[in-house]
Protein backbone atom coordinates (compact mmCIF):
# COMPACT_ATOMS: atom_id res chain seq x y z
CA UNK A 1 0.00 0.00 0.00
CA UNK A 2 2.21 2.79 1.25
CA UNK A 3 5.39 1.34 0.74
CA UNK A 4 4.10 0.70 -3.27
CA UNK A 5 3.07 4.57 -3.45
CA UNK A 6 6.66 5.53 -2.18
CA UNK A 7 8.80 2.30 -4.38
CA UNK A 8 6.65 2.79 -7.35
CA UNK A 9 8.38 6.71 -7.29
CA UNK A 10 11.90 5.16 -6.94
CA UNK A 11 11.73 2.97 -10.04
CA UNK A 12 11.03 6.19 -11.86
CA UNK A 13 13.30 8.33 -9.60
CA UNK A 14 16.28 6.68 -10.22
CA UNK A 15 16.25 6.91 -14.10
CA UNK A 16 16.83 10.18 -13.17
CA UNK A 17 20.50 9.63 -11.55
CA UNK A 18 21.08 7.34 -14.50
CA UNK A 19 20.29 9.85 -16.99
CA UNK A 20 22.41 12.64 -14.93
CA UNK A 21 25.14 10.45 -15.32
CA UNK A 22 24.83 9.47 -19.04
CA UNK A 23 24.42 12.92 -20.03
CA UNK A 24 27.45 14.07 -18.22
CA UNK A 25 29.26 11.36 -19.60
CA UNK A 26 28.24 11.90 -23.23
CA UNK A 27 29.60 15.85 -22.98
CA UNK A 28 32.72 14.41 -21.13
CA UNK A 29 33.40 12.03 -23.87
CA UNK A 30 33.20 14.19 -26.91
CA UNK A 31 35.29 16.80 -25.64
CA UNK A 32 38.09 14.85 -23.82
CA UNK A 33 40.92 14.06 -26.28
CA UNK A 34 43.26 11.38 -25.72
CA UNK A 35 45.71 9.76 -28.33
CA UNK A 36 44.49 12.76 -30.50
CA UNK A 37 40.82 11.68 -30.74
CA UNK A 38 37.84 12.35 -28.40
CA UNK A 39 37.17 9.46 -26.11
CA UNK A 40 33.92 9.05 -27.37
CA UNK A 41 35.38 8.04 -30.36
CA UNK A 42 37.09 4.54 -29.13
CA UNK A 43 35.19 1.89 -28.99
CA UNK A 44 34.88 0.60 -25.51
CA UNK A 45 33.82 4.11 -24.41
CA UNK A 46 31.05 3.50 -27.35
CA UNK A 47 30.44 0.84 -25.52
CA UNK A 48 29.49 2.14 -22.33
CA UNK A 49 27.27 5.05 -23.42
CA UNK A 50 25.30 2.56 -25.49
CA UNK A 51 24.88 0.31 -22.36
CA UNK A 52 23.89 3.13 -20.92
CA UNK A 53 21.26 4.47 -23.02
CA UNK A 54 19.93 1.58 -23.39
CA UNK A 55 19.54 0.46 -19.62
CA UNK A 56 18.04 3.97 -19.47
CA UNK A 57 15.67 3.49 -22.53
CA UNK A 58 14.56 -0.16 -20.59
CA UNK A 59 13.71 1.35 -17.33
CA UNK A 60 11.49 4.25 -18.79
CA UNK A 61 9.60 1.64 -21.01
CA UNK A 62 8.87 -0.33 -17.76
CA UNK A 63 7.94 2.55 -15.48
CA UNK A 64 5.65 3.79 -18.07
CA UNK A 65 3.73 1.02 -18.34
CA UNK A 66 3.76 0.04 -14.88
CA UNK A 67 2.61 3.73 -14.35
CA UNK A 68 -0.25 3.41 -16.79
CA UNK A 69 -0.79 0.26 -15.37
CA UNK A 70 -1.43 2.23 -12.29
CA UNK A 71 -3.76 4.80 -13.33
CA UNK A 72 -6.08 2.21 -14.91
CA UNK A 73 -6.04 0.05 -11.35
CA UNK A 74 -4.52 -3.20 -12.37
CA UNK A 75 -0.82 -2.87 -11.19
CA UNK A 76 -0.17 -5.75 -9.05
CA UNK A 77 2.77 -4.78 -6.17
CA UNK A 78 5.27 -7.14 -7.72
CA UNK A 79 5.08 -5.27 -10.62
CA UNK A 80 6.80 -2.76 -8.76
CA UNK A 81 9.24 -4.69 -7.34
CA UNK A 82 10.88 -5.70 -11.01
CA UNK A 83 10.76 -2.22 -11.77
CA UNK A 84 12.56 -1.12 -8.34
CA UNK A 85 14.52 -3.68 -8.64
CA UNK A 86 15.81 -3.43 -12.33
CA UNK A 87 16.12 0.24 -12.06
CA UNK A 88 18.04 0.90 -9.27
CA UNK A 89 20.46 -2.16 -9.87
CA UNK A 90 21.13 -0.62 -13.42
CA UNK A 91 21.28 2.79 -12.54
CA UNK A 92 24.25 2.14 -10.25
CA UNK A 93 25.76 0.30 -13.11
CA UNK A 94 25.62 3.48 -14.99
CA UNK A 95 27.20 5.42 -12.27
CA UNK A 96 30.17 3.51 -11.91
CA UNK A 97 30.59 3.31 -16.04
CA UNK A 98 30.16 6.99 -16.06
CA UNK A 99 32.74 7.28 -13.43
CA UNK A 100 35.14 5.46 -15.74
CA UNK A 101 34.65 7.51 -18.54
CA UNK A 102 35.62 10.70 -17.03
CA UNK A 103 38.74 9.49 -15.74
CA UNK A 104 40.02 10.83 -12.53
CA UNK A 105 37.86 13.66 -12.77
CA UNK A 106 34.83 11.53 -12.22
CA UNK A 107 35.68 11.34 -8.46
CA UNK A 108 35.63 15.13 -7.88
CA UNK A 109 32.47 16.92 -6.74
CA UNK A 110 32.62 18.99 -10.03
CA UNK A 111 30.74 16.52 -11.58
CA UNK A 112 27.27 14.74 -9.95
CA UNK A 113 28.53 11.13 -10.85
CA UNK A 114 30.05 9.60 -7.19
CA UNK A 115 27.28 11.73 -5.49
CA UNK A 116 24.78 9.90 -7.59
CA UNK A 117 26.58 6.39 -7.31
CA UNK A 118 27.18 6.94 -3.63
CA UNK A 119 23.14 8.15 -3.02
CA UNK A 120 22.30 4.88 -5.34
CA UNK A 121 24.01 2.46 -2.36
CA UNK A 122 21.06 3.47 -0.22
CA UNK A 123 18.92 3.71 -2.72
CA UNK A 124 19.15 0.16 -3.64
CA UNK A 125 19.09 -1.00 0.52
CA UNK A 126 15.66 0.91 1.09
CA UNK A 127 12.55 0.36 0.36
CA UNK A 128 12.50 -2.87 0.17
CA UNK A 129 16.20 -4.66 -0.99
CA UNK A 130 17.16 -5.83 -4.14
CA UNK A 131 17.29 -9.16 -2.82
CA UNK A 132 13.96 -8.75 -1.10
CA UNK A 133 12.47 -7.90 -4.48
CA UNK A 134 14.03 -10.54 -6.20
CA UNK A 135 12.30 -13.20 -3.70
CA UNK A 136 8.90 -11.11 -3.92
CA UNK A 137 8.87 -11.23 -7.76
CA UNK A 138 10.36 -15.46 -7.07
CA UNK A 139 7.25 -16.52 -5.17
CA UNK A 140 4.86 -14.49 -7.48
CA UNK A 141 6.19 -17.05 -10.62
CA UNK A 142 7.40 -19.72 -8.82
CA UNK A 143 4.74 -20.18 -6.00
CA UNK A 144 7.82 -20.96 -3.31
CA UNK A 145 7.85 -18.08 -0.82
CA UNK A 146 11.65 -18.43 -0.54
CA UNK A 147 12.66 -15.70 2.53
CA UNK A 148 13.18 -18.58 5.27
CA UNK B 1 27.78 21.87 -19.13
CA UNK B 2 25.21 22.47 -21.95
CA UNK B 3 21.45 22.09 -20.71
CA UNK B 4 20.05 18.93 -19.72
CA UNK B 5 17.85 17.95 -22.92
CA UNK B 6 16.60 14.71 -21.69
CA UNK B 7 17.18 11.17 -22.60
CA UNK B 8 14.94 9.75 -25.04
CA UNK B 9 16.33 7.03 -27.73
CA UNK B 10 12.56 5.62 -28.21
CA UNK B 11 10.91 8.73 -29.05
CA UNK B 12 8.77 7.76 -25.30
CA UNK B 13 7.40 11.80 -25.29
CA UNK B 14 5.06 10.21 -27.70
CA UNK B 15 3.62 8.22 -25.68
CA UNK B 16 2.92 10.91 -22.81
CA UNK B 17 -0.15 13.87 -22.63
CA UNK B 18 0.51 17.20 -23.31
CA UNK B 19 -0.01 17.48 -19.50
CA UNK B 20 2.33 14.59 -18.88
CA UNK B 21 5.10 16.69 -20.61
CA UNK B 22 4.27 19.94 -18.74
CA UNK B 23 4.60 18.60 -15.05
CA UNK B 24 7.84 16.79 -16.38
CA UNK B 25 9.71 19.91 -18.00
CA UNK B 26 8.19 21.90 -14.58
CA UNK B 27 9.94 19.85 -12.85
CA UNK B 28 13.07 20.19 -14.96
CA UNK B 29 13.54 23.72 -14.90
CA UNK B 30 13.42 23.70 -11.19
CA UNK B 31 16.02 21.22 -10.63
CA UNK B 32 18.40 23.07 -13.85
CA UNK B 33 17.56 26.31 -11.37
CA UNK B 34 17.40 25.65 -8.17
CA UNK B 35 18.99 21.98 -7.10
CA UNK B 36 21.63 21.36 -8.90
CA UNK B 37 23.48 24.81 -8.50
CA UNK B 38 23.38 24.13 -4.52
CA UNK B 39 23.29 20.45 -3.85
CA UNK B 40 27.11 19.77 -3.88
CA UNK B 41 27.35 22.59 -1.39
CA UNK B 42 24.80 20.12 0.77
CA UNK B 43 26.18 17.33 -0.15
CA UNK B 44 29.88 17.84 1.08
CA UNK B 45 28.09 19.05 4.29
CA UNK B 46 25.59 17.15 4.95
CA UNK B 47 22.49 19.04 5.18
CA UNK B 48 19.62 19.37 3.98
CA UNK B 49 18.82 21.92 1.30
CA UNK B 50 15.60 22.92 3.23
CA UNK B 51 15.38 26.25 1.09
CA UNK B 52 14.01 24.33 -1.67
CA UNK B 53 10.84 22.81 0.32
CA UNK B 54 8.82 26.22 -0.66
CA UNK B 55 9.61 25.45 -4.24
CA UNK B 56 8.99 21.90 -4.06
CA UNK B 57 5.49 22.30 -2.73
CA UNK B 58 4.91 25.46 -5.20
CA UNK B 59 4.93 23.05 -8.15
CA UNK B 60 2.58 20.33 -6.63
CA UNK B 61 5.55 17.89 -5.57
CA UNK B 62 4.06 16.97 -2.16
CA UNK B 63 1.19 14.82 -2.60
CA UNK B 64 0.49 15.24 -6.44
CA UNK B 65 -1.64 12.10 -7.21
CA UNK B 66 -4.36 13.34 -3.67
CA UNK B 67 -7.04 15.49 -4.51
CA UNK B 68 -7.24 18.97 -5.11
CA UNK B 69 -9.36 19.46 -1.91
CA UNK B 70 -6.55 19.03 0.20
CA UNK B 71 -4.60 21.15 -2.01
CA UNK B 72 -2.78 19.00 -4.05
CA UNK B 73 -2.12 18.36 -7.96
CA UNK B 74 -4.47 15.47 -8.16
CA UNK B 75 -1.92 14.23 -11.32
CA UNK B 76 -2.15 10.56 -12.55
CA UNK B 77 0.24 8.30 -11.66
CA UNK B 78 2.98 9.15 -14.80
CA UNK B 79 3.02 12.58 -14.56
CA UNK B 80 4.29 11.71 -10.61
CA UNK B 81 6.35 9.28 -11.52
CA UNK B 82 7.92 11.98 -14.00
CA UNK B 83 8.45 14.39 -11.02
CA UNK B 84 10.42 11.86 -9.47
CA UNK B 85 12.49 11.24 -12.21
CA UNK B 86 13.41 15.15 -12.81
CA UNK B 87 13.96 15.34 -8.99
CA UNK B 88 16.32 12.67 -8.70
CA UNK B 89 18.11 13.66 -11.42
CA UNK B 90 19.75 16.88 -9.35
CA UNK B 91 19.71 14.33 -6.38
CA UNK B 92 18.49 11.58 -4.45
CA UNK B 93 18.38 12.98 -1.24
CA UNK B 94 16.14 15.66 -1.85
CA UNK B 95 14.15 12.85 -4.24
CA UNK B 96 14.40 10.99 -0.78
CA UNK B 97 12.28 13.83 1.00
CA UNK B 98 9.78 14.43 -1.53
CA UNK B 99 8.97 10.52 -1.72
CA UNK B 100 8.64 10.46 2.05
CA UNK B 101 6.55 13.72 2.14
CA UNK B 102 4.19 12.32 -0.64
CA UNK B 103 4.49 8.33 -0.67
CA UNK B 104 4.94 7.41 2.98
CA UNK B 105 3.29 10.27 4.72
CA UNK B 106 0.91 11.89 3.05
CA UNK B 107 -0.57 8.68 1.09
CA UNK B 108 -1.28 6.77 4.19
CA UNK B 109 -3.42 9.37 5.85
CA UNK B 110 -5.01 9.81 3.05
CA UNK B 111 -5.86 6.45 2.40
CA UNK B 112 -6.04 5.31 6.42
CA UNK B 113 -6.49 8.28 8.32
CA UNK B 114 -9.80 9.85 9.75
CA UNK B 115 -11.51 12.86 8.16
CA UNK B 116 -10.13 15.05 11.26
CA UNK B 117 -6.60 13.59 10.29
CA UNK B 118 -7.03 14.15 6.77
CA UNK B 119 -8.42 17.61 6.86
CA UNK B 120 -5.61 18.67 9.48
CA UNK B 121 -2.31 16.93 7.68
CA UNK B 122 -2.64 16.86 4.04
CA UNK B 123 -3.25 20.62 3.18
CA UNK B 124 0.40 21.36 5.69
CA UNK B 125 1.82 18.58 4.27
CA UNK B 126 0.73 19.80 0.81
CA UNK B 127 2.18 23.48 1.47
CA UNK B 128 5.64 21.83 3.22
CA UNK B 129 4.40 24.12 6.06
CA UNK B 130 5.21 20.80 8.00
CA UNK B 131 7.10 17.95 7.26
CA UNK B 132 6.64 14.03 7.68
CA UNK B 133 8.83 11.12 8.39
CA UNK B 134 7.77 7.41 8.21
CA UNK B 135 9.31 5.06 11.01
CA UNK B 136 8.99 0.77 10.01
CA UNK B 137 13.07 0.33 10.28
CA UNK B 138 14.53 -1.10 13.95
CA UNK B 139 17.65 -1.62 15.23
CA UNK B 140 17.15 -5.41 14.64
CA UNK B 141 14.51 -5.33 11.89
CA UNK B 142 14.78 -4.23 8.57
CA UNK B 143 14.15 -6.60 5.91
CA UNK B 144 12.05 -8.09 8.08
CA UNK B 145 9.37 -5.83 9.89
CA UNK B 146 7.05 -8.10 10.53
CA UNK B 147 9.58 -8.84 13.69
CA UNK B 148 9.18 -5.65 14.98
CA UNK B 149 9.14 -4.62 18.44
CA UNK B 150 7.49 -1.47 19.40
CA UNK B 151 4.44 -1.88 20.73
CA UNK B 152 1.22 0.45 21.02
CA UNK B 153 -1.59 0.07 24.20
CA UNK B 154 -4.54 1.52 24.12
CA UNK B 155 -4.80 3.84 26.82
CA UNK B 156 -6.86 7.17 28.79
CA UNK B 157 -8.70 7.64 24.62
CA UNK B 158 -5.27 7.53 22.92
CA UNK B 159 -1.88 4.62 22.42
CA UNK B 160 0.82 4.66 23.86
CA UNK B 161 4.04 3.42 22.34
CA UNK B 162 7.43 2.03 23.32
CA UNK B 163 9.95 1.17 21.27
CA UNK B 164 13.18 2.54 18.81
CA UNK B 165 13.31 2.63 14.98
CA UNK B 166 16.40 3.55 13.27
CA UNK B 167 16.99 4.67 9.66
CA UNK B 168 14.28 7.12 9.27
CA UNK B 169 14.68 9.92 6.36
CA UNK B 170 13.11 13.05 7.38
CA UNK B 171 13.36 11.53 11.20
CA UNK B 172 15.46 14.70 12.53
CA UNK B 173 13.23 17.65 11.02
CA UNK B 174 9.56 15.86 11.20
CA UNK B 175 6.24 17.15 12.80
CA UNK B 176 4.41 14.47 12.10
CA UNK B 177 6.05 10.60 12.59
CA UNK B 178 3.80 7.90 10.91
CA UNK B 179 5.10 5.27 13.44
CA UNK B 180 4.23 1.08 12.80
CA UNK B 181 3.84 -0.74 15.79
CA UNK B 182 2.36 -3.85 17.23
CA UNK B 183 -1.17 -3.48 18.93
CA UNK B 184 -1.84 -7.00 20.51
CA UNK B 185 0.51 -8.58 17.97
CA UNK B 186 -1.34 -6.79 14.62
CA UNK B 187 1.10 -4.04 12.86
CA UNK B 188 -1.10 -0.92 12.88
CA UNK B 189 0.29 2.86 11.50
CA UNK B 190 0.58 5.48 14.42
CA UNK B 191 0.40 9.24 14.04
CA UNK B 192 2.70 10.55 16.47
CA UNK B 193 3.28 14.47 16.31
CA UNK B 194 6.81 16.25 17.18
CA UNK B 195 6.90 17.72 21.33
CA UNK B 196 5.15 14.52 22.26
CA UNK B 197 6.68 13.08 25.45
CA UNK B 198 9.58 10.67 25.37
CA UNK B 199 10.07 11.71 21.55
CA UNK B 200 13.52 12.00 20.77
CA UNK B 201 15.40 11.86 17.19
CA UNK B 202 19.43 12.88 17.36
CA UNK B 203 20.91 13.34 13.79
CA UNK B 204 22.91 9.94 12.58
CA UNK B 205 26.47 11.16 11.81
CA UNK B 206 28.76 9.60 9.32
CA UNK B 207 26.71 8.79 6.25
CA UNK B 208 28.81 8.44 2.85
CA UNK B 209 25.34 8.48 1.03
CA UNK B 210 22.03 10.83 0.98
CA UNK B 211 24.46 13.26 2.57
CA UNK B 212 22.04 16.19 1.39
CA UNK B 213 18.67 14.15 3.60
CA UNK B 214 18.65 13.86 7.08
CA UNK B 215 18.77 10.61 8.64
CA UNK B 216 18.26 10.27 12.60
CA UNK B 217 20.04 7.83 14.80
CA UNK B 218 17.15 6.48 16.44
CA UNK B 219 14.11 7.54 16.83
CA UNK B 220 12.83 6.67 20.71
CA UNK B 221 9.20 6.53 22.01
CA UNK B 222 9.42 6.10 25.55
CA UNK B 223 6.19 6.76 26.46
CA UNK B 224 6.07 3.64 29.23
CA UNK B 225 2.69 3.50 31.52
CA UNK B 226 4.98 2.87 34.60
C1 LIG C 1 19.63 6.42 3.83
C2 LIG C 1 18.54 5.51 4.28
C3 LIG C 1 17.26 5.99 4.50
C4 LIG C 1 16.24 5.14 4.97
N1 LIG C 1 14.99 5.65 5.22
C5 LIG C 1 14.04 4.88 5.82
C6 LIG C 1 12.77 5.43 6.21
O1 LIG C 1 12.48 6.61 5.96
N2 LIG C 1 11.89 4.65 6.90
C7 LIG C 1 12.17 3.33 7.21
O2 LIG C 1 11.32 2.70 7.83
N3 LIG C 1 13.35 2.78 6.81
C8 LIG C 1 14.30 3.51 6.13
N4 LIG C 1 15.52 2.95 5.76
C9 LIG C 1 15.81 1.58 6.16
C10 LIG C 1 15.78 0.58 5.04
O3 LIG C 1 14.48 0.38 4.57
C11 LIG C 1 16.42 -0.74 5.56
O4 LIG C 1 17.81 -0.46 5.69
C12 LIG C 1 16.18 -1.91 4.66
O5 LIG C 1 14.86 -2.37 4.78
C13 LIG C 1 17.14 -3.08 4.94
O6 LIG C 1 17.18 -3.38 6.28
P1 LIG C 1 18.60 -3.53 7.04
O7 LIG C 1 19.43 -2.37 6.72
O8 LIG C 1 18.30 -3.83 8.47
O9 LIG C 1 19.27 -4.78 6.35
P2 LIG C 1 19.05 -6.40 6.68
O10 LIG C 1 17.60 -6.65 6.69
O11 LIG C 1 19.83 -6.66 7.90
O12 LIG C 1 19.71 -6.99 5.41
C14 LIG C 1 21.15 -7.11 5.22
C15 LIG C 1 21.38 -7.87 3.92
O13 LIG C 1 20.82 -9.18 4.01
C16 LIG C 1 19.91 -9.40 2.95
N5 LIG C 1 18.79 -10.25 3.41
C17 LIG C 1 18.00 -10.09 4.50
N6 LIG C 1 17.08 -11.05 4.58
C18 LIG C 1 17.26 -11.85 3.50
C19 LIG C 1 16.61 -13.03 2.99
N7 LIG C 1 15.56 -13.58 3.61
N8 LIG C 1 17.09 -13.57 1.85
C20 LIG C 1 18.13 -13.01 1.18
N9 LIG C 1 18.78 -11.92 1.60
C21 LIG C 1 18.35 -11.33 2.75
C22 LIG C 1 19.43 -8.03 2.52
O14 LIG C 1 18.96 -8.01 1.19
C23 LIG C 1 20.72 -7.20 2.71
O15 LIG C 1 21.53 -7.37 1.58
C24 LIG C 1 16.52 3.77 5.21
C25 LIG C 1 17.81 3.28 4.93
C26 LIG C 1 18.81 4.12 4.46
C27 LIG C 1 20.17 3.55 4.16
Amino acid sequence: MCLSQARYGIAWGVIGSAMACYDSSLQYAKSRIQFGKPIAAFQMTQEKLVHMVTEITKAQLLCLQLGRLKDQGKMKFTQISMAKRNNVYFALEIARMARAIHGANGILDEYPIMRHAANLESVITYEGTHEMHTLIIGEDITGHAAFM
Amino acid sequence: MAKFQGVDYYNIDSLLSEDEILVRNTVREFVDEQVIPIIEKHNRAGTFPFDLIKGMADIGLFGATLPAKYGCAELNNVAYGLMMQELERGDSGVRSFASVQSGLVMYPIYQFGSEEQKDYWLPKLAKGEKIGCFGLTEPDFGSNPGGMITRAEKKDGGYVLNGAKMWITNGTIADVAVVWAKLDGVVRGFLVEKGTKGFTAPEMHGKHSLRASVTPKRICFRNRKD
